[in-house]
C-alpha cells in the first residue's frame, strides 16, 4: 500500500438525482458509493451498512438520515454517523462537488 | 374423525346437536375448512393509508399482518417466521418498513420476502441457502368497499362470489354515502367463554332475544322497551351463502339505543338522500333494528354501527374485536356520538354485550354435562315462511321470529366441512 492520493470522478448529472433520493455508484477504488440529495445538497457515503452488508440505498432516505432496508439501522448522511442500535460503526463519507451540473465525487486512490 | 358431520344437523326439521359446540376433534376440522378456507374479514382500509401502515389480526388461530407495502398493495402475511416459527411481528397496530425477528435477525419486507439476514456475509459462503426461497406466507387479499378480506384457500372463489348477492345489504351500510366509511378509534377486545358459532348465529338471525334479553337495558338506558317484534309487520330474515341479515325496515330503530338525538336527526335528514342512492327499502333499513353475519364471523349491528369478529379460541372460547364504522363525510360531532354510543351498549362494559355474554357462555358450558350435551337444540322457528321479494336478493323470509338464518348458518358450516380442502392447500 501506497500513500492515498484524491481522485475526482464524474457520477452523474445533478439532475439525474432529484431532492430526497439515493443512487448507488460502483467507484473505482472505492466500491459501491451512495450518492443522496439532501435539500438540494449532494452527499456520499459508502453504500454498504456497515452492520450486515445491506445496500444502504435500497432502503429509505428519510430528511437527512438513511435508514438500512435489513436491520433498519440508521446513519446521519452528511456525516455518516451511526444512529445506534442496530449500527454502532460510521458510514465512510466522500467529498462531493458539483460543477456546470455534473456531480463530482473525491475518493482516495493507491498511487501504485 | 370418527362423527359424519350430517347427522349433527338436521337442517329440514330444524335440529342441531349440542357436540358441535363441545367437540374438539370438531373445532379442528372448522380451524382447517372453514377459517383456513373462507374469504375473512381482516381490516378496513381506512386503518392503512401509508406503506408501512398496519394491523394485526387472527384469521382463526392463525395470526397474521395486514400491511400496506411500498407499491400500495394490502398484503395479508402469517405472523410467524419460516426460520424456526418466532412472530415477528409483536404490536397491534403500527408503521414500519419491515419486519425483523427477534430470534436470529432475519429480516422481511412489507411484501413478506426475506430482505437480508444477521451476518450476511458469513450466510453467503454458506451452500444451498437462497434468500428468494423464503418468506413470510401470505394469504390472498381482496377487498369489498373499504372491507378488506384475505383467505388462505390456494384456490379460492372470487370474493364477490363469496359475498354473492348479500352485497345488496352490504351496501346498506358501505355504501349509503358516496364517500364510503371509515373505522373510527381502535379496536376493542374482550374475550367470552362461548364457542363461536353461539355469537356468530345470534347477529346472523336472533331477533327475538332482543326484546327479552336487552329489556332492563332498555330500559335503564332509554326507558323504554326494545319495540316488539309482535307490532312490526315488515321484518325479514334474508341469507345468501350463509351470509344473514334479519331486519324490519323501520329506519332509527337499532340507532336509537345509542341514546343520542343528533344521530336519528342524521338519519331521518338523509333519508331521501339514501332513497336515492339505494331505493325505498334499503333506505329503510340504515339505522333499524337489525344485525347480520358475513359467513362466519364477521358480525355487524347496522344501527349501532358495530363491527365485530368473533375469533375462535377453542370450541369453548372466543376472543371478540370491536369497530366502529362510521360515514367517512359525516361530522365530526357525529363520529364521536356514534363511538361513544357503541362503547356504551357493545363492548365489554357496554348493557347490550353484558347480557349477550351472559347467555352466550351458559349455551356453551352447560355442554360440559354429558347427558346435556346429548341433547338436541330446537332451531325449528319460521320452517316454510321463504317468500319471493320483488326487490330483496337471496333466500328471504317473513317475520323475524324465524331460524332461518340460523339453519342457513349450520347448512353452510356442514356444507363446508364435509368438502375436503384440495391436494393443493399443502398450507
Ligand atoms: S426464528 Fe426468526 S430468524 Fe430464526
Ligand atoms: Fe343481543
Amino acid at each position: 500500500m501506497g500513500i492515498e492520493q484524491p481522485a475526482r470522478l464524474s457520477l452523474c448529472l445533478a439532475a439525474d438525482v432529484p431532492v430526497g433520493t439515493m443512487r448507488r455508484f460502483d467507484v473505482p477504488g472505492a466500491g459501491f458509493v451512495a450518492l443522496y440529495n439532501v435539500g438540494g445538497d449532494f452527499y456520499a457515503t459508502a453504500d454498504t451498512c456497515t452492520h450486515s452488508a445491506a445496500s444502504l440505498t435500497e432502503g429509505d432516505l428519510d430528511e437527512d438520515f438513511v435508514i438500512c432496508p435489513v436491520h433498519f439501522g440508521m446513519f446521519h448522511v452528511p456525516t455518516g454517523e451511526a444512529q445506534g442500535f442496530p449500527v454502532t460503526e460510521d458510514l465512510r463519507t466522500y467529498a462531493v462537488e458539483v460543477e456546470d451540473g455534473v456531480v463530482y465525487v473525491v475518493t482516495v486512490r493507491d498511487p501504485a | 374423525m370418527s362423527v359424519d358431520v350430517n347427522d349433527l344437523i338436521d337442517m329440514d326439521r330444524g335440529r342441531v346437536d349440542r357436540s358441535i359446540f363441545w367437540n374438539d376433534d370438531l373445532y379442528q376440522l372448522e380451524l382447517e375448512r372453514i377459517f383456513a378456507r373462507c374469504w375473512l374479514f381482516v381490516a378496513h382500509e381506512s386503518q392503512l393509508s401509508k406503506p408501512g401502515d398496519f394491523v394485526t389480526t387472527w384469521m382463526g388461530e392463525d395470526h397474521v399482518i395486514v400491511v400496506r407495502d411500498r407499491s400500495g398493495v394490502n398484503q395479508v402475511l402469517l405472523n410467524t417466521c419460516p426460520h424456526r416459527g418466532n412472530r415477528v411481528c409483536h404490536a397491534e397496530v403500527g408503521q414500519v418498513r419491515g419486519f425483523v425477528c427477534n430470534y436470529h435477525g432475519w429480516s422481511f419486507g412489507l411484501d413478506g420476502k426475506l430482505r437480508g439476514v444477521y451476518e450476511a456475509p458469513a450466510f453467503e459462503r454458506t451452500p444451498g441457502f437462497d434468500m428468494g426461497d423464503i418468506g413470510l406466507k401470505t394469504a390472498s387479499v381482496a377487498a369489498y368497499k373499504g372491507l378488506i378480506f384475505a383467505t388462505f384457500d390456494p384456490d379460492p372463489p372470487t370474493l364477490e362470489d363469496f359475498l354473492g348477492d348479500f352485497r345488496w345489504y352490504l351496501d346498506v351500510i358501505l355504501d349509503n354515502d358516496p364517500d364510503g366509511t371509515e373505522f373510527v378509534g381502535g379496536s376493542i377486545r374482550s374475550v367470552l367463554a362461548c364457542n363461536w358459532k353461539i355469537a356468530s348465529e345470534n347477529f346472523a338471525g336472533d331477533a327475538l332475544h332482543a326484546g327479552w334479553t336487552h329489556e332492563s337495558a332498555a330500559q335503564a338506558l332509554f326507558g323504554q322497551s326494545v319495540p316488539r317484534l309482535s307490532d312490526d309487520p315488515d321484518s325479514f330474515a334474508a341469507n345468501v351463502n350463509g351470509h344473514g341479515w334479519e331486519f324490519n325496515l323501520d329506519l332509527v330503530g337499532n340507532a336509537a339505543t345509542l341514546g343520542d338525538r343528533q344521530i336519528l336527526r342524521y338519519l331521518r335528514e338523509r333519508e331521501r338522500e339514501v332513497t336515492e342512492r339505494l331505493g325505498e327499502i334499503r333506505s329503510r333499513m340504515v339505522g333499524s333494528i337489525s344485525s347480520a353475519n358475513v359467513f362466519p364471523n364477521l358480525s355487524f349491528l347496522p344501527g349501532q354501527n358495530a363491527f365485530r369478529t368473533w375469533h375462535p379460541r377453542g370450541p369453548r372460547t372466543s376472543e371478540l374485536q370491536t369497530w366502529v364504522l362510521v360515514n367517512k363525510g359525516m361530522p365530526e360531532e357525529l363520529k364521536v356520538a356514534y363511538r361513544k354510543g357503541a362503547m356504551r351498549t357493545f363492548s365489554p362494559s357496554g348493557v347490550f354485550e353484558m347480557d349477550d355474554g351472559e347467555n352466550w357462555e351458559y349455551s356453551t358450558q352447560a355442554n360440559q354435562g354429558f347427558v346435556t350435551r346429548n341433547q338436541p337444540l330446537y332451531y325449528g322457528l319460521g320452517l316454510g315462511t321463504e317468500i319471493e321479494h320483488p326487490d330483496m336478493p337471496g333466500h328471504v323470509f317473513r317475520g323475524q321470529i324465524n331460524d332461518a338464518n340460523q339453519r342457513a348458518f349450520y347448512r353452510r358450516w356442514a356444507e363446508l366441512l364435509t368438502d375436503p380442502p384440495t391436494a393443493a392447500s399443502g398450507r
